[in-house]
């Protein structure tokens, strides 16, 4: 990579970065347990992208769409990494609403515990759907793959949603 | 519970809404981060360096190997065994030597017969080492004074002829 493409790249990716840095960051936030961990993915989602330049594609909405791919994949690999059991013991200890006494405390934390037992990419596409409003077209262009996929999506976890939210609903 | 109930739920604990957005300073720095990640090609051959020189040297070590275990590598891969021959009768006569007292006569004999030793290498060879040693006896009825020509074919080739005449002493 000599002089010229170095800085294009580093414009590009500069561009990318004011651009979309608040928006990959709430979406980490949905789709972490936590701000640090949110704050770690959206940096090694722009870190990719810097390793290799050649592999963002060109254009403002293909490169968003390529960083929010790439961070769900980080939470995937996450997710993957912790396994099942840490995840179910995390979200039951958020369950039981003692560190967080206040109602909205308690919703939240229902809410991310319940998020967390489902997979990131049907995690991504409920929260990108339910949670910025955006439609299914859009949710699919920014995953990568078809509406009727993001639609089977969204009814899984719904149902799954349904499951935990419903008992807290209950109580 | 309903979609719209569960939509209702995951907007009142949506995760993001508890957490700060992202500092100035903590934006700065993820920035400087990431543009400085986008790699330089000096700086990755020079990365690159030690490995290729690693490689090389393992190359090398392995060729060697092979070289030198290889099951022809240091043993000829034919052992072919020196062809010795013992021929009574006329001899051949061999330039620096001295020619012995009794050469005249036999070349006066056989002019033809030596020409083709010489020359054409007519002589019948044993084809076997034992029928070589075998051939160094005396044959039956040949007398004790008729000097031998003792014939050896090396492995490269070359002839040796020795002139073994009898009565002479070795210096």
């Amino acid at each position: 990579m000599d002089a010229t493409q170095r800085r294009s790249s580093t414009e590009r990716l500069a561009g990318l970065f004011d651009t979309h840095h608040e928006r990959l960051f709430r979406l980490a936030c949905r789709l972490s347990s936590d701000r640090e961990e949110a704050r770690d993915l959206v940096q090694e989602a722009f870190l990719r992208a810097a390793r290799q330049p050649g592999s963002v594609p060109e254009g403002d909405q293909p490169g968003e769409a390529w960083l929010v791919r790439t961070l769900v994949n980080l939470c995937r690999d996450r997710w993957r990494r912790l396994g099942v059991r840490s995840r179910v013991h995390a979200a039951m200890k958020q369950e039981d609403g003692t560190e967080h006494p206040e109602r909205a405390a308690v919703i939240r934390a229902t809410v991310r515990a319940a998020l967390e037992k489902l997979p990131p990419r049907r995690r991504a596409a409920i929260v990108l759907h339910e949670l910025d409003g955006l439609p299914v077209r859009e949710v699919a262009r920014l995953l990568g793959i078809g509406e009727v996929t993001v639609r089977w999506h969204l009814l899984a976890a719904r149902r799954e949603l349904a499951g935990v939210l419903g008992k807290e609903d209950r109580r | 519970m309903n979609d719209e109930r569960i939509r209702q739920i995951l907007r009142e604990g949506d995760p993001f809404a508890g957490e700060p957005s992202l500092t100035p300073e903590e934006i700065r720095e993820m920035r400087r981060t990431v543009l400085n990640a986008i790699p330089d090609r000096r700086e990755r051959s020079f990365r690159l360096l030690p490995a290729l020189a690693l490689t090389g040297a393992a190359a090398v070590v392995v060729l060697i190997a092979v070289l030198a275990l290889r099951p022809g590598g240091k043993i000829p891969s034919k052992a072919v065994a020196p062809r010795i021959a013992a021929v009574s009768g006329p001899v051949v006569p061999v330039p620096p030597s001295p020619a012995p007292v009794t050469r005249p006569a036999l070349r006066e004999e056989t002019p033809k017969v030596q020409s083709r030793h010489q020359h054409r290498h007519k002589t019948p060879r044993p084809s076997r080492p034992e029928d070589a040693v075998a051939s160094l006896e005396t044959p039956e009825g040949q007398a004790e004074t008729a000097p031998r020509d003792i014939q050896f074919t090396t492995p490269g080739g070359t002839r040796i002829i020795w002139t073994l005449a009898p009565g002479k002493a070795l210096h």
